[in-house]
């Protein structure tokens, strides 16, 4: 079930619409990650790996496997997570900042471009080799907690998924062959936008 | 003839000002109430006191059960979460309507920001040692754990500042004890296929404007997010009952007021041909109502919805009085001359029915007082206006429509019939059997039962209960104390006793203030179990270790402890202003300057266990068997009423026979009352209907008229055209009754229907019977008018 490469494009600049119809998957699609949490909390950031799966029903299933097992199931507007067999459930809009993202994830995959613009102001840098597309939320709600999220990548490839929040916290998704990288020992915001420039 | 004509108008334009002035008079003062406690007995101790308070104030009576069905469960369930949070809003903006919205989604904000640092106080993490280095070590783990879940962002505040999870703790530990499943988040039935919430009314149960009002805000709120949604919402309990009754009740009332009003009209325009007679001839009933409004305006400031509705049915009998005026008059005699003949069994018979409604103005219930007033003013009113002002407004001719063809062939038939006794002594045989044999309780006690709601409404209330697992509102455990503190510590002394209980499945749950407040003692124990600051600081850095979490990470957390630290306990007056306030305040309240404690329970499975559990427990607690102790209380009332009925009756008899001076003619006029009573009681039981208030009053009324009936049967001289004209007479009024009876008892409501058929049956079985027994046996009949 790994997310096959559609053909190369050309190599020249491309619209944020050619671009999001491009990264379209065929559903149910899965795909591993590894996902790095900083915040003002922590020292360093924490991190966490394990696969991505959409459903054709639009459900996602956030599996991590490593430091520890946790299951996260997303349905409609619920969120169930279940660590150790102990369950908690929350609806989505008491997350505004993952409301936001699976919001971006889904137009992305689904390559639904028209649903991208509806729900934030789409900025897209760079050309075919790598380029860097800017979601801000239209939202006013969901604006107020989240600064933006940045999707990076080259071709029909993202690599990484940022998202900063009102503060000074951001979690960000290394994706695809990124996923199973070996991070260096001191990985900051810095280096890791490096890698995920395709450095 | 020209100036009796002026001086009718002058009469006529004087009692009409004067029926205004008192009308004006009634509009400004007069206000309605609506609290049916009104109608209940009054409590002649303190734990009837408490009864009648706790019918329509206890929480489980304020409860509104709202089930939301009709499209997909995750819709449903997304209903039900933006339902719960408009309705939060709704609170916020306004005098809060609801003290309590609980849909199961365990989200929902349920303590406000002043009161934060008192979960420490309120939980039990500093004496369950959640501070302790190790304790601390796995609780940040697993925080840390959270940081990278997907949901960190929205959590990471609260991380900071309540590494221990206190806050979901106490929301959790403040859900109802017994849930039904969850699906999606919120509370479902077992089904699945309805969406269960739960609102607790500010109101009382028993205010249907409050509850009309709560009520309405549901309905808006649920249009407003419902969007294309098909999903219906349905409101229940017995809050909802009551704005549903009374909507019902008046509804009904008034369309079968207006129908018969309408029905009577034509029937007096057939019987007496003459437009003008039949409108004077309402004077009156006007004159009664308005005076039997103003005494009662007077007497108590406020009438009761029912005392008026009812009141008016009662009052309707007076309209009998213009009916007999009209229908004696001999051709050619004054109006007055009649009145003056009629007189007697006229004032003999509202003297009767007064004195029987008098029994129920000492009977101690305030609502059949007022309709004790109401009756007996307005009664008189119609009887002295008839007899001294209604005469002079009528017009020196008279026709007497007795003779006229087709009635007085049903008078002369009537008249040939035979009159034998035995079908009452077989009535009385076969009544006395019914009502010895019928399996139906011949007493209603339940209270609750006052304004019975339709079988089918209370049936999906249960179920809709139990799925809720709402408390049981028939077993309370009741607390008192000198102040709220003292009633807290009772109260937790008997947590051991209620957690055994619990064990051996005497009861399924529990529920009393304490679970929100703390006693005193309690809270002090975990504040003063808090750690100081160094030692705080000292216990995080060993937990931390390796944990890669920064140092001034944790610094909201440390202050609210430290804030705790310095907090006084949490008491109900700390609430004032907070969802919780009410909540608690349900449980925990004072009453005649001594503080009440409540506990409710889940399922009493062995009442006796849960009795005898606190029966040594002092003379301030007590488990209180609500159903008995209210049964009890309808029991004594009603020995008391039916005792005043019995005096009364003695009364009314003693006066018939001082009337008509004969026993055996006292014994004509009472036998048909008498047997009709007995009759009546016998359907009911037949019928499956066991006696309340309302059915004492409909009685007594079907009684009283019962008697008019018989008594100008007696009265009439043995002269054939007088004996018609009395026919003519009470046949017109046992039409225009049954006409009233008949249509209440086609009502969809169960107290308006019984009263219906109670005096619709009484009163066909008076006629009847005084046809046969009171009527003189008169001369042949001859033709003469």
């Amino acid at each position: 079930m790994a997310i096959s490469t559609p053909p190369s494009i050309a190599a020249d600049a491309v619209d944020s619409a050619t671009l999001v119809a491009r990264l379209a998957r065929p559903l149910p699609a899965a795909t591993p990650f590894q996902e790095l949490r900083f915040s003002t909390m922590l020292t360093e950031p924490v991190v966490v790996r394990g696969v991505l799966e959409i459903a054709v029903n639009g459900q996602l299933l956030r599996r991590v496997a490593q430091p520890f097992v946790e299951t996260t199931t997303i349905n409609r507007n619920r969120v169930l997570i279940d660590r150790d067999g102990k369950q908690r459930q929350f609806s989505l809009q008491r997350a505004p900042e993952l409301e936001a993202l699976l919001a971006a994830f889904r137009a992305l995959v689904g390559g639904d471009s028209a649903g991208l613009e509806a729900g934030f102001n789409v900025r897209l840098e760079g050309d075919d080799r790598g380029w860097r597309l800017s979601l801000t939320p239209r939202n006013p709600r969901l604006a107020r907690r989240i600064k933006s999220i940045l999707v990076t990548g080259a071709a029909a490839e993202p690599h990484c998924l940022t998202l900063a929040d009102a503060g000074r916290s951001a979690s960000v998704l290394l994706l695809g062959t990124l996923a199973t990288r070996e991070l260096p020992q001191r990985v900051t915001r810095d280096s890791l936008d490096a890698i995920c420039a395709g450095s | 003839m020209d100036r009796t004509l002026k001086q009718r108008a002058l009469l006529l334009t004087l009692w009409l000002v004067a029926l205004a002035i008192l009308g004006v008079w009634i509009q400004r003062t007069l206000t309605i109430g609506t609290d049916l406690r009104l109608f209940m007995p009054q409590a002649s101790n303190a734990e009837e006191r408490f009864l009648l308070q706790e019918i329509g104030e206890s929480p489980g009576s304020r409860l509104l059960l709202l089930a939301v069905r009709g499209d997909e469960p995750t819709r449903l369930a997304q209903l039900s979460i933006e339902l719960a949070s408009a309705l939060d809003e709704h609170n916020r903006q306004q005098p809060a309507a609801f003290t309590l919205v609980a849909n199961g989604d365990t989200d929902r904000d349920s303590i406000p920001e002043r009161l934060l640092p008192y979960r420490y106080l309120l939980t039990d993490a500093a004496t369950r040692g959640a501070f302790d280095a190790k304790a601390l070590r796995e609780t940040l783990t697993e925080r840390l754990r959270d940081l990278t879940s997907p949901a960190a962002g929205a959590i990471e505040q609260w991380v900071a500042r309540d590494p221990t999870l206190e806050t979901l703790q106490l929301a959790e530990a403040w859900l109802p004890a017994q849930e039904p499943q969850r699906l999606h988040g919120v509370w479902f039935d077992a089904t699945g296929r309805t969406a269960m919430l739960v609102a607790e009314t500010a109101a009382a149960a028993f205010d249907p404007p409050r509850q009309a009002a709560a009520i309405a805000t549901l309905e808006r709120t649920f249009e407003q997010i419902r969007g294309n949604s098909t999903a219906s919402l349905t409101v229940s309990g017995p809050g909802a009952f009551a704005v549903l009754m009374q909507r019902r009740v008046s509804g009904e009332a008034s369309s079968r007021g207006l129908l018969a009003s309408m029905g009577i009209a034509l029937l007096l325009l057939l019987a007496y041909r003459d437009w003008r007679v039949v409108l004077v001839g309402l004077l009156p009933l006007l004159s009664a109502a308005l005076v039997g409004l103003a005494t009662v305006t007077a007497a108590f400031g406020t009438v009761h919805g029912i005392t008026l509705a009812f009141g008016f049915t009662l009052l309707g009998m007076a309209q009998d009085y213009p009916i007999h005026l009209f229908s004696h008059r001999r051709p050619g005699e004054a109006a007055t001359a009649t009145a003056r003949r009629i007189w007697r069994p006229m004032i003999t018979g509202v003297a009767s029915t007064c004195i029987a409604y008098l029994a129920f103005l000492v009977a101690g219930v305030t609502g059949l007082a007022q309709l004790a007033w109401f009756t007996v003013a307005g009664l008189l009113t119609a009887g002295f206006t008839t007899r001294y002002l209604l005469p002079r407004l009528l017009p020196a001719d008279a026709h007497d429509r007795s003779a006229q063809g087709g009635f007085a062939r049903l008078a002369q038939w009537l008249h040939g019939l035979p009159r034998p006794v035995w079908p009452a002594v077989i009535l009385v045989l076969v009544s006395v059997g019914a009502v010895a044999t019928s399996r139906t309780p011949l007493w209603e006690n339940d209270l609750s039962k006052l304004t019975p709601v339709p079988a089918e409404l209370l049936r999906e209330d249960t179920a809709l209960r139990r799925e809720l697992g709402a408390p049981d509102v028939r077993y309370l455990l009741v607390i008192h104390g000198s102040s709220a503190p003292a009633v807290l510590a009772a109260t937790e002394r008997q947590t051991a006793i209620l957690e055994s209980l619990l064990r051996d499945q005497v009861i399924a749950g529990f529920d009393n203030a304490t679970r929100y407040l703390p006693s005193r003692a309690v809270q002090l124990a975990r504040r003063d179990a808090l750690p100081d600051a160094a030692t705080l600081q000292a216990a995080l850095a060993n937990a931390t270790g390796e944990l890669p979490f920064a140092r001034d990470a944790f610094q909201s957390f440390e202050a609210d402890i430290a804030a705790a630290r310095q907090l006084l306990p949490l008491t109900i007056a700390d609430l004032a202003g907070t969802p919780l306030e009410l909540r608690v305040g349900g449980m925990l309240f004072e009453r005649e300057s001594r503080w009440v404690g409540v506990t409710t329970f889940n399922q009493v499975r062995d009442p006796a266990a849960l009795i005898g559990a606190f029966a040594g427990a002092g003379e301030d607690i007590a488990v209180i068997d609500m159903k008995r102790a209210s049964e009890t209380l309808v029991a004594r009332q009603r020995g008391h009423i039916i005792k005043s009925l019995g005096i009364a009756s003695l009364l009314l008899m003693l006066v018939i026979a001082f009337t008509l001076r004969s026993t055996s003619r006292a014994w004509r006029v009472l036998t048909p009352m008498l047997v009709t009573t007995l009759v009546t009681v016998a359907v009911l039981q037949v019928a499956g209907i066991s006696l309340g208030l309302f059915h004492l009053v409909a009685l007594a009324l079907a009684a009283g008229l019962g008697l008019d009936y018989a008594l100008f049967f007696e009265h009439t001289s043995t002269d054939a055209s007088d004996q018609r004209r009395t026919l003519h007479a009470v046949l017109l009024c046992v039409a225009s009754t049954w006409l009233v009876f008949v249509l209440l008892a086609s009502s969809s409501v169960p107290v308006l229907r019984s009263i219906g058929v109670t005096v619709a049956v009484g009163v066909a079985c008076n006629f009847l019977l005084a046809l046969l027994i009171s009527r003189r046996r008169g001369s042949p009949l001859n033709t003469t008018r």
